[in-house]
């Protein structure tokens, strides 16, 4: 604030609110740049799709939100997946569509517990359909939520949100360069440089996925095609295991205490649903390498997923107990390539079909 | 606690994003007033090639610190009734100021620090401004830097959560203390040495022109150009849609 005002100031000062308007007119200048910006673009999208970048929708808040909405607009009888990046990008919509005559609506969040978007589907009455639930034992039971945003969004979207990702889905599926992972400051962060941090930062994600309107998911090509990609993949998985700070007791108290809070939530939020009609199914999707020694001892599965089960009386699929569900390619340890993702969804879904059948006659019985 | 670098250049990279997030939007908002025929007044001028506070003022939240001067500075006796009654009526309108913000004892102690900064150099300037060395470049620039260095000081209180850890920052930054973690990657470190360097000249060669009088000199072409490659940088930045910095206050 400047000192040396003196009494005379306490006028206020119209005259600072005539700012002339320019006499200059900028189309030219305008018109130039909107050249030049198309031709650099050209050039960024080309460089992008020579290193085996495609176009495809963003796994986006805004395009969450649509799905979610879908549940409330006359939708909420149909099938719907929950859960974290493996029941996203393993089971394939199209040739679900293809054996179930219906198309289910996708809600998984890659990196993110389910139990939250259960809680809050059986808060919502107009849900009726069936709930197939991906349990991921590292996100679900610790309450991990790396994509928390899409459910603010689905709750506050403002109606600038809404425009701004309709105008987005408008040109997401022709450029190729309109994704996080090729975003100049991703790019440039990931650039090698010696190493000058003294604590441990994980790597980000690349790119794991292409998306349909609906998000339908399906593995990135280049991770099934190229070998570097894929290994890649892995390191980053791998980074957090073998390079993260050994976990502390006070961590695992932590982990355990949130444990038992998660699957109390998940078993309230199962009941209310199965109590309103809704068939629950708990899926354990197969992984690999790391992920293969790491999970059974973070989570043993006689503690979560089979007192999750018990407790809640729901159909429960695990990889481990039905040969429909191994032997399939995992290109990254954790996902299935796009075609033999399309092979498992055909034989996931007979599998639930039998064990439907086999679990009415059960009952009957 | 952090190694000083880093606690330097996380305050160096506030330092900059609040001023681009707020002097940005002022902008806009400028921009959409004029096309509807509304001539709305600068809110910032360069700050960051301010010489002293008295000056920053004139520089930064013109429309805040307008109004604290003719609504409350003023009213209080502003400089009419003697030294002392000055030095109080600075504080009081900064504290204020700072109180503006929202009410959290971090945000008055930016203000009352603020406070302190006029109060000193009012002090100064009556028994040394009229020096003839303060005319000189190199004095000039040494206060431009030592203005930078000291609204940097307030940013950390500004930013902070809470008292402790802008405490923890104060001294990270002050002492020296090589002991902390590295927490910045190198290209986090690169980018902000840049940037910061980069706002600063322009700052520094900005601080007697208006933008659109510069804008208004060069050809049709190299402004064309120049915004051609901005709006390229913009979309491949590919930006979230996170709500801007003020629009909390």
């Amino acid at each position: 604030m400047p000192s040396s005002t003196s009494s005379s100031e306490a006028q206020v000062d119209m005259s600072k609110y005539d700012r002339p308007l320019p006499g200059k007119s900028l189309g030219v200048e305008a018109m130039i740049a909107v050249i030049v910006a198309v031709i650099l673009m050209s050039g960024w999208e080309m460089f992008w799709r020579a290193n085996d970048a495609v176009p495809s929708y963003r796994n986006s808040e805004g395009l969450w939100a649509i799905q979610r909405r879908r549940i409330n607009r006359g939708e909420g009888d149909k099938t719907v997946i929950v859960g974290s990046s493996r029941i996203f990008f393993n089971t394939q919509l199209d040739v679900w569509e293809s054996v179930a005559g219906e198309r289910p609506i996708q809600l998984s969040l890659e990196g993110t517990t389910p139990v939250p978007v259960m809680e809050a589907l059986a808060d919502d009455p107009d849900f009726t359909g069936t709930l197939l639930v991906g349990v991921a034992t590292g996100l679900f039971f610790s309450n991990f939520q790396y994509r928390e945003a899409a459910l603010q969004r689905f709750n506050e979207e403002s109606p600038a949100q809404w425009m701004g990702q309709r105008i987005s889905m408008l040109v997401e599926p022709y450029l190729a360069f309109y994704h996080q992972d090729y975003s100049l400051f991703t790019v440039t962060k990931r650039q090698p440089l010696p190493k000058r941090d003294t604590i441990f930062i994980p790597s980000d994600v690349r790119r794991l996925a292409t998306y349909q309107i609906d998000r339908g998911a399906r593995l990135f090509s280049k991770v099934e095609t190229n070998e570097a990609y894929a290994a890649r993949a892995k390191e980053i998985w791998a980074e957090e295991f073998v390079h993260g700070p050994p976990p502390t007791e006070e961590f695992m108290a932590e982990l355990m205490a949130s444990r038992d809070v998660e699957m109390e939530k998940a078993v309230a939020a199962t009941i209310i649903l199965r109590e309103r009609g809704v068939e629950v199914i708990f899926v354990r999707m197969p992984s690999e390498g790391i992920y293969a020694e790491v999970e059974p001892m973070g989570y043993p599965r006689d503690e979560n997923w089979d007192v999750l089960l018990e407790r809640t009386d729901a159909l429960g699929l695990h990889w481990e107990d039905h040969v429909e569900m191994q032997g399939f390619w995992l290109p990254e340890w954790s996902h299935m390539s796009g075609s033999e993702a399309d092979r498992f969804t055909r034989a996931f879904y007979e599998l639930i079909q039998r064990e439907r059948a086999s679990r009415d006659q059960g009952d009957g019985e | 606690m952090l190694h000083p670098l880093d606690a330097w250049l996380g305050t160096l990279a506030f330092s900059g994003q609040i001023f681009s997030d707020f002097a940005g939007y002022s902008t806009t908002a400028i921009g959409i007033a004029l096309t509807l025929g509304f001539g709305l007044p600068d809110n910032f001028r360069f700050p960051y090639a301010a010489i002293g506070f008295s000056d920053f003022w004139r520089r930064w939240h013109i429309s805040l610190s307008s109004w604290l001067r003719d609504y409350l500075y003023v009213p209080l006796g502003g400089n009419r009734k003697g030294n002392l009654r000055t030095y109080a009526n600075l504080m009081t309108t900064m504290l204020l100021g700072g109180l503006w913000h929202g009410a959290s004892w971090t945000f008055v102690v930016w203000g009352g620090l603020h406070g302190l900064y006029l109060a000193a150099e009012r002090w100064l300037k009556a028994r040394f401004g009229e020096r003839e060395v303060w005319n000189k470049i190199g004095a000039r620039v040494f206060l431009a830097v030592l203005t930078y260095f000291l609204v940097n000081i307030t940013w950390v209180f500004f930013r902070a959560e809470d008292f402790a850890m802008a405490w923890r920052m104060i001294v990270t930054m002050l002492t020296f203390q090589t002991d902390g973690d590295k927490v910045l990657p190198t290209i986090f470190v690169l980018q902000t040495v840049i940037t910061i360097s980069i706002m600063l000249m322009v700052h520094w060669f900005m601080r007697e022109r208006q933008l659109a009088d510069v804008i208004g000199r060069q050809s049709r072409a190299l402004i064309g150009v120049v915004w051609g490659i901005m709006l390229m940088l913009i979309i491949i930045t590919q930006g979230g849609s996170d709500a801007f910095i003020y629009f909390q206050f």
